[in-house]
C-alpha cells in the first residue's frame, strides 16, 4: 500500500496524538521539521480550539422527561439473556462435530460393500438333501417360430436343468427317434377332466403381442 | 519520553483506551437495572444531537432517541464489547433515525439526501452566537458531507477516530485523513471570508 503524504495526518496528530501509531507519528514528525509546516500545525490547533469553544447549540430539551419516558417503556426488569447466548461459543464446535459426523457416515456409505462381507466360512449345507435347488433367471427368453409367428417363450428353471442333463443315458425309442408321432394323439383321450380344464384355461389366456414381430406368452401358459 | 510514547503507541490504541461505559454494561448484565439509567443520562444528549442531523426536528429527534434507547436496553444484555458502548449506541441511534426517515419519507416535503446526516441543522441558536461563531458554523455547513460528519463526530461528540470510522463506515485512517481535510477546508473558507 502506498504511503500517504504525512501532511494528511497533521490534524489527527494535533488533535489526538495518542491515536496515531508509531509509524504514523514518525511520518508526521518528519514532516514537521519544515518551519512552514510547523506554522500550519499551529493554525490547525487554533481552529480546533475555536471549534471546541463553540457554545452548545442544543436547544432546551427536557432530558429528565426523556429519561422517565424511556424508563417507563422498558420497565424495571433487566432482560434475560436467551438460552442460546450462553452456548454461543459452543455452537460452532457442535456444528463442526455434526458436520464431521455426517461426512464420516457418507464416507462409510460409499465404501465397497465387499469390504463389509464376513470371511468365507465353510459350513455344512443347512438345506435338506431331498429338496431340489431352485433356479430362476428372470431374463430368460427363447424365441420360437410357430405358425408364421415369433413367440417369445420364457424358459423355466426346469428347462435349464433339462438342458444340463446327459441325454446319452435316456432310453430312446428307435422307431420315433424320440419324437412324438404327429398322428398319435391317442394320449389326449387319456387326459382326465382336470387336465383338460387346465389346458383349456391356458389356451383361453390372452397372448400379449410384443413390440416387434414376436408375441409374449405367459410362463405358466407353456 | 519517546520510548514511553513508543511503548504506548506501539499497542493498539483501542486496547489502551478504557471504555468508561464498560463497567456500567457489566453491572447491567449482572442485573443492575439502574446502570442503564446512568448510560441514558450520559449519552442521551449526544445521541439526540446525532439523530437530529437526520430528522431535522427537535421533537422527532426526541422520539427517535427514545426508540434508540429502548432498543439499546433490549440488546445490552448481549453486548459483546467488539466496539465501545458509545459507538454501539450511536450506531443504534443512526439505524433508528434511518428507519424513521424511511417511514416518514412521504411526510418530508424536502427530499432526504443520502448525506442527510451531514446537512446543516438550521437551529435557531446558530444565529444567536457571536459573529465569529456564526461564521464558523456557516463554514462547517459548507464542508463536503463526509468531512463534515467526521469533523462533527470528532469535535462535538468527542469520539475517537476508531469510533468515528465505525459510524462513518470507513477505515480509521480514512477518518483521520478526512478530519485533516475538513480542518484545512474550514481554514480556507474562513480565510476567504476574511479576505472578502
Amino acid at each position: 500500500m502506498a504511503e500517504r503524504p504525512s501532511s494528511e495526518l497533521l490534524a489527527a496528530y494535533v488533535d489526538g496524538i495518542g491515536e496515531l501509531d508509531v509509524e504514523e507519528r514518525r511520518r508526521v514528525e518528519r514532516f514537521l521539521s519544515d518551519p512552514a509546516m510547523r506554522a500550519e500545525q499551529a493554525a490547525t490547533r487554533d481552529i480546533l480550539d475555536q471549534l471546541r469553544a463553540l457554545p452548545d447549540e442544543t436547544p432546551n430539551v427536557d432530558w429528565a422527561a426523556m429519561e422517565r419516558a424511556i424508563h417507563a417503556e422498558v420497565g424495571d426488569e433487566v432482560p434475560k439473556r436467551s438460552f442460546f447466548y450462553r452456548w454461543r461459543f459452543a455452537l460452532p464446535a457442535f456444528a463442526l462435530a455434526g458436520a464431521a459426523a455426517i461426512v464420516f457416515l457418507m464416507l462409510r456409505a460409499q465404501e465397497d460393500p465387499a469390504d463389509d462381507v464376513s470371511p468365507l466360512v465353510f459350513a455344512p449345507n443347512p438345506m435338506p438333501d431331498h429338496q431340489p435347488p431352485v433356479f430362476e433367471r428372470l431374463d430368460d427368453r427363447v424365441t420360437v417360430y410357430l405358425d408364421g409367428t415369433d413367440l417369445e417363450i420364457a424358459e423355466t428353471a426346469e428347462l435349464d436343468e433339462l438342458a444340463d442333463l446327459d441325454l446319452d443315458d435316456v432310453p430312446v425309442d428307435e422307431a420315433s427317434l424320440g419324437f412324438l408321432e404327429p398322428s398319435d394323439l391317442a394320449w389326449i383321450d387319456d387326459l382326465d377332466d382336470d387336465a383338460l380344464a387346465r389346458a383349456e384355461k391356458a389356451l383361453a389366456r390372452p397372448i400379449k403381442l410384443r413390440k416387434g414381430s414376436g408375441t409374449r406368452v405367459p410362463r405358466e401358459g407353456i | 519520553m519517546a520510548s514511553i510514547a513508543s511503548l504506548l503507541t506501539g499497542i493498539e490504541p483501542a486496547l489502551i483506551a478504557v471504555d468508561p461505559d464498560r463497567e456500567l454494561v457489566e453491572r447491567f448484565q449482572a442485573g443492575e437495572r439502574s446502570a442503564f439509567d446512568v448510560l441514558v443520562r450520559r449519552h442521551q444528549k449526544g445521541m439526540w444531537r446525532l439523530i437530529l442531523r437526520y430528522v431535522k426536528r427537535d421533537a422527532d429527534a426526541s422520539d427517535v432517541a427514545q426508540q434508540a434507547f429502548v432498543r439499546a436496553f433490549k440488546g445490552l444484555v448481549s453486548f459483546r464489547g467488539a466496539a465501545t458502548v458509545r459507538s454501539w449506541m450511536y450506531r443504534i441511534a443512526i439505524n433508528c433515525a434511518l428507519t424513521w426517515l424511511r417511514d416518514h419519507r412521504r411526510e418530508e416535503p424536502t427530499e432526504i439526501a443520502e448525506d442527510a446526516l451531514t446537512e446543516a441543522h438550521p437551529g435557531p441558536s446558530a444565529l444567536i452566537g457571536t459573529e465569529d461563531n456564526a461564521r464558523l458554523r456557516a463554514a462547517i455547513a459548507q464542508l463536503p458531507p463526509k468531512q463534515k460528519l467526521v469533523l462533527e463526530l470528532r469535535v462535538f461528540d468527542d469520539l475517537s477516530f476508531k469510533e468515528v470510522a465505525e459510524l462513518a463506515d470507513c477505515t480509521e485512517n480514512t477518518a483521520k485523513v478526512n478530519f485533516h481535510y475538513a480542518v484545512k477546508k474550514l481554514r480556507d473558507i474562513l480565510v476567504g471570508d476574511s479576505d472578502g
